[in-house]
């Protein structure tokens, strides 16, 4: 599950927006670092949207600090 | 009136991975096709729930499938038709979580904030399952 660090109040805005339109549910994590935990299809509309890109995204939300075992339900 | 309610709860409202949780579960997106709660709100309802809880689960609003609500008021004509995204929280099961949430219902009820006449948060309590070996595992 792609993993998009949040860097601005301004990209969060972005991607609810991208977010609103596909379907699906998405997960925010983190307190101080955050995240957002989103499908596949989720990530290539951001992706597409410019609110991410590959090299700043965790395909896999696994392993990281901010992972699911660390992150809060 | 969200920064207000973040200072007092920053960090304290975490769940537990496992065990008894409170599961508090909400709010109204559209009414009548009429967006009410905007995506400026939204985010400052993530970053509130980032600070105060480390997280949350959201649904797409115009996800698939969506969520409708149809209530109505007291002397009204017709119904009034809600269209809802869905926002899942949990928390420790502590009296301060159901203040919290108290206090963000009244927050969003107010007519300069989300203007919502109501603003439904359903709260439960639940159990988070633990992990448990594979029974026959070597």
């Amino acid at each position: 599950m792609p993993a998009v660090p949040i860097t601005s109040p301004e990209q969060y805005e972005k991607a609810i927006e991208v977010l609103t339109r596909v379907g699906g549910t998405w997960q925010g994590v983190g307190s101080k670092e955050r995240f957002l935990l989103v499908s596949e299809a989720q990530y290539q509309a951001l992706a597409q949207a410019k609110v991410t890109n590959s090299k700043d995204t965790k395909k896999d939300g696994k392993g990281g600090k901010n992972s699911r075992k660390s992150a809060r339900p | 009136m969200l920064h207000t309610l973040q200072a007092s709860f920053q960090g304290r409202l975490a769940p537990p991975l496992g065990g008894f949780v409170y599961r508090f579960i909400f709010l109204p997106l559209l009414s009548e096709g009429k967006e009410v709660v905007s995506v400026h709100q939204r985010r400052l309802l993530a970053d509130l729930f980032h600070d105060c809880i480390a997280g949350y689960t959201e649904s797409a609003a115009e996800g698939h499938p969506p969520w409708y609500g149809s209530w109505a008021p007291p002397g009204a004509a017709r119904l009034i038709v809600d269209r809802h995204t869905l926002m899942v929280l949990y928390t420790p099961q502590i009296e301060e979580a159901k203040d919290f949430f108290r206090q963000l219902r009244w927050i969003l009820q107010q007519k300069h904030v989300a203007n919502q006449e109501v603003v439904l948060i359903e709260h439960t309590s639940v159990w988070l399952v633990e992990p448990s070996p594979l029974v026959g595992s070597p």
